[in-house]
């Protein structure tokens, strides 16, 4: 677990969605990365359905294939709890106050590259049925302190990104010079698959 | 992180495969001056005899979740052990302090007992245990629980093969937020046989029962 | 009987105690066979019948010589036993557990934790004699080569080295955390001894395994990776997983060949000094190149003298 970085690369009109996926994993795969499988991260959220809790609380649980085994839990408010898988059947049992939101499964799946100490993935955006973009993850797997290695990882990203590179994600702003956590790369995944949600549909 | 990930079934993350556990539990209490004799009776009884019987020292907070109009409200019992000092690696980026207590929390799930057969010979009830980070008291606050009440638990733990048995002296806290000042609930201590088995498990009320009798007349253990 | 039994005892008490007790036993349940014979006799009485009264004289007195057997039988009884219990060596009855074998005798056992710290170092012990007997068949195993390459090698222990005492060994530590301040911080590490950590800020932590000055061994790993091999022993073998560190391993492994013909406390103050220079490693672009990565690599290689950071590629 190091700095992760994750970033919305823009679907121009002149290619597909698959077709710019295709595009960015040959810029991968001409730096001398290795693919090592495919990867997948989701979110489904879950809505209060009682009025004593004041305006509606929104509740994410997310799950990311690199700890396969644990279930990340993130508010509206930003509270969030690292659990095991049961944390579903719990919040199941909160049913009669917590509701799951229709049609609101996002995910992002696709390939899983190794370049080095760097790890990189391209990721397709769909919610429910609907593919809405790409999203493209970044992580340098020794250094977990921001400031330390953002330098580096711009400088890695710009190989293959080229004019496309990234600003420091807000989440990583807030905390520079404390060691990073896999929930950071979550409230990354979340920021972003809350932009899609709002953004105008995809194509 | 690791390079490959075997067996991990991308499909599959959120999946709803949580099983539906059961508890089987019998509950007793003992007087504090009978407990000596009761502790040696269960080490003879219980597995792991070579060993001195393992001590806990638990923090437990009961939160609740309540609805305006009727219905029960949701209770979720965070619990926190106060004397374990295995940190997780992945906590220990800059010091290796091993007296600070642990990371872990567990939040536990306990349904109303299960009181539509009258011929159980033990209470059953729907269970659901949860590792979590050291959060879940903020979080618990932020999704709407309200905290009900607080104890310290502190006692000894055993094994017979499946089941657990645990003698649990209750602490209450003087002032919140100060865990070094407790004051004991009684002068007793509780005495729980407990067996965790997914529903529908038959027999375990019989063994439970045959056990319990073997801590006659020193406990006499009871449905709740 | 007696006499046989006495004459066995007497060849037996040369030969072995414990035959002794067990003739001793069988003595004391003699005369409790015929202690028991007289009293059932004394019970019974004389027996007498209408019939035959003149034949009661008689019969007293076979009552009474038949008493005085059995009492005589008791007495002879209870002198063997008497002598065989004066034959029995005092000294020899603790058994071959030595002082333990009394720990049956404490009446609160129950209580105290004994009986649990005996099983356990009697755990320890017979791991102990398994694992010391493999090592020596393994030792054996390698004679012939190992002592024909020390006898080539003549590697020593240079004798300045053993001037260094354990004590100066912390001293030269403690004055070098207070140079280094909070950068970076050397700690010995637990249960073992000759073997420090050394936290370099956020950066790595590196395992440093030592004999008195002489840095032996030296492993570099993330800051996130695991230090304890189980709940007491710190790894000092295992490799980081990372790339980056794989390279400052082979890095300081040569920096401490490099540095060891200095005077020792010299060799030990330069290496971790130079190992202070990884400080910034994330952060320093290479002084030759500029550049951050190379093979997807930061600047791994730090000079010894200058100290700069340069890629692997890009050293003079």
């Amino acid at each position: 677990m190091g700095v992760t970085c994750v970033c919305q690369w823009p679907v121009t009109e002149s290619r597909t969605v698959q077709q710019t996926v295709e595009m960015l994993t040959r810029r991968i795969e001409v730096l001398g990365a290795v693919k090592t499988g495919n990867f997948c991260v989701d979110c489904e959220t879950y809505q209060s359905s009682v009025p004593t809790i004041n305006s509606t609380k929104l509740v994410h649980l997310m799950h990311n294939s690199e700890q396969p085994l644990t279930c990340f839990s993130i508010t509206d408010t930003g509270a969030f709890l690292v659990a095991d898988n049961h944390l579903e059947g719990i919040m199941q049992k909160l049913k009669g106050f917590y509701t799951p939101r229709k049609s609101a499964r996002v995910e992002s799946k696709g390939q899983r590259f190794e370049l080095g100490d760097f790890l990189v993935k391209v990721g397709i955006v769909s919610i429910g049925p609907h593919t809405k973009g790409i999203l493209v993850e970044v992580e340098y797997t020794p250094c977990i302190i921001v400031s330390d290695c953002w330098n580096l990882l711009s400088e890695f990203m710009q190989s293959f990104m080229g004019n496309q590179l990234p600003s420091m994600p807000t989440t990583l702003l807030a905390k520079q010079d404390l060691p990073v956590t896999p929930v950071d790369t979550m409230m990354q995944y979340l920021e972003h698959f809350n932009n899609f949600k709002k953004g105008p549909g995809g194509r | 992180m690791t390079s490959s990930l075997p067996g991990v079934n991308l499909s599959n993350l959120a999946s709803s495969s949580v099983p539906s556990l059961q508890e089987f539990v019998l509950q007793g209490s003992v007087v504090d001056s009978a407990c000596d004799a009761l502790l040696h009776r269960l080490r003879a009884l219980c597995d792991n005899v070579d060993r001195a019987p393992e001590t806990f020292q638990d923090h437990e907070m009961v939160y609740l979740l309540r609805t305006s109009g009727p219905g029960n409200p949701v209770v979720l019992r965070a619990r926190h052990a106060r004397d374990q000092h295995n940190m997780p690696w992945n906590y220990s980026y800059f010091c290796f302090d091993l007296n600070a207590p642990s990371f872990f929390r567990q939040l536990r799930y306990l349904g109303q007992s299960d009181i539509s057969d009258k011929s159980r010979l033990v209470t059953v009830r729907s269970y659901l245990d949860c590792s979590t980070s050291e959060q879940l008291p903020q979080f618990l606050t932020d999704i709407g629980f309200r905290l009900d009440h607080e104890f310290v638990a502190k006692g000894h733990m055993f094994r017979k093969g499946k089941m657990k048995v645990t003698i649990t002296k209750i602490f209450k806290i003087l002032t919140p937020g100060n865990l070094e000042a407790l004051e004991p609930l009684s002068i007793s201590q509780l005495v729980e046989l407990s067996i965790i088995a997914p529903s529908g498990t038959d027999g375990i009320g019989e063994d439970m029962r045959a056990f319990a009798e073997q801590l006659r007349p020193l406990v006499s253990m009871e449905k709740i | 009987m007696c006499a046989v039994l006495f004459g066995n005892e007497k060849m037996a008490a040369d030969t072995d105690n414990t035959k002794m007790l067990m003739l001793a036993i069988f003595a004391v349940q003699k005369l409790r066979e015929n202690v028991n014979k007289t009293f059932s006799s004394l019970h019974d009485g004389v027996k007498t019948s209408t019939e035959d009264e003149a034949n009661v004289d008689g019969k007293v007195k076979h009552f009474v010589t038949q008493l005085h057997h059995n009492l005589c039988s008791v007495n002879d009884c209870f002198s063997d036993l008497e002598k065989l219990t004066s034959n029995i060596v005092k000294g020899s009855q603790g058994s071959s557990l030595g002082v333990t074998g009394f720990l049956s005798l404490d009446p609160v056992l129950d209580k105290t934790p004994m009986y649990q710290q005996v099983l356990q170092s009697y755990k320890w012990w017979t791991k102990l004699k398994e694992h010391s007997s493999h090592a020596s068949s393994l030792l054996n195993y390698h004679t012939m080569r190992r002592s024909t390459s020390i006898l080539g090698k003549k590697r020593k222990l240079q004798p300045s080295l053993l001037a260094y005492s354990l004590q100066a060994v912390d001293q030269l530590v403690s004055s070098l955390n207070r140079q280094f301040m909070d950068a970076m911080v050397i700690t010995k590490v637990p249960n073992m001894p000759n073997v420090y950590q050394v936290t370099l800020g956020r950066t790595f932590y590196a395992i440093v395994g030592l004999q008195r000055l002489l840095i032996e061994r030296v492993v570099i790993r993330g800051q996130h990776e695991n230090i304890y091999m189980d709940e007491r022993m710190v790894d000092i073998w295992t490799p980081s997983k990372y790339k980056v560190f794989q390279k400052i391993t082979d890095h300081a492994t040569s920096a401490m060949l490099h540095y060891q013909p200095l005077r020792p406390d010299m060799c030990f103050f330069s290496f971790m000094k130079w190992l202070h220079s990884y400080q910034k490693l994330f952060c320093s672009p290479c002084r030759h190149c500029g550049q951050f990565l190379q093979d997807n690599l930061p600047p791994t290689w730090h000079d010894f003298r200058t100290l700069l950071p340069y890629h692997e590629g890009c050293r003079q």
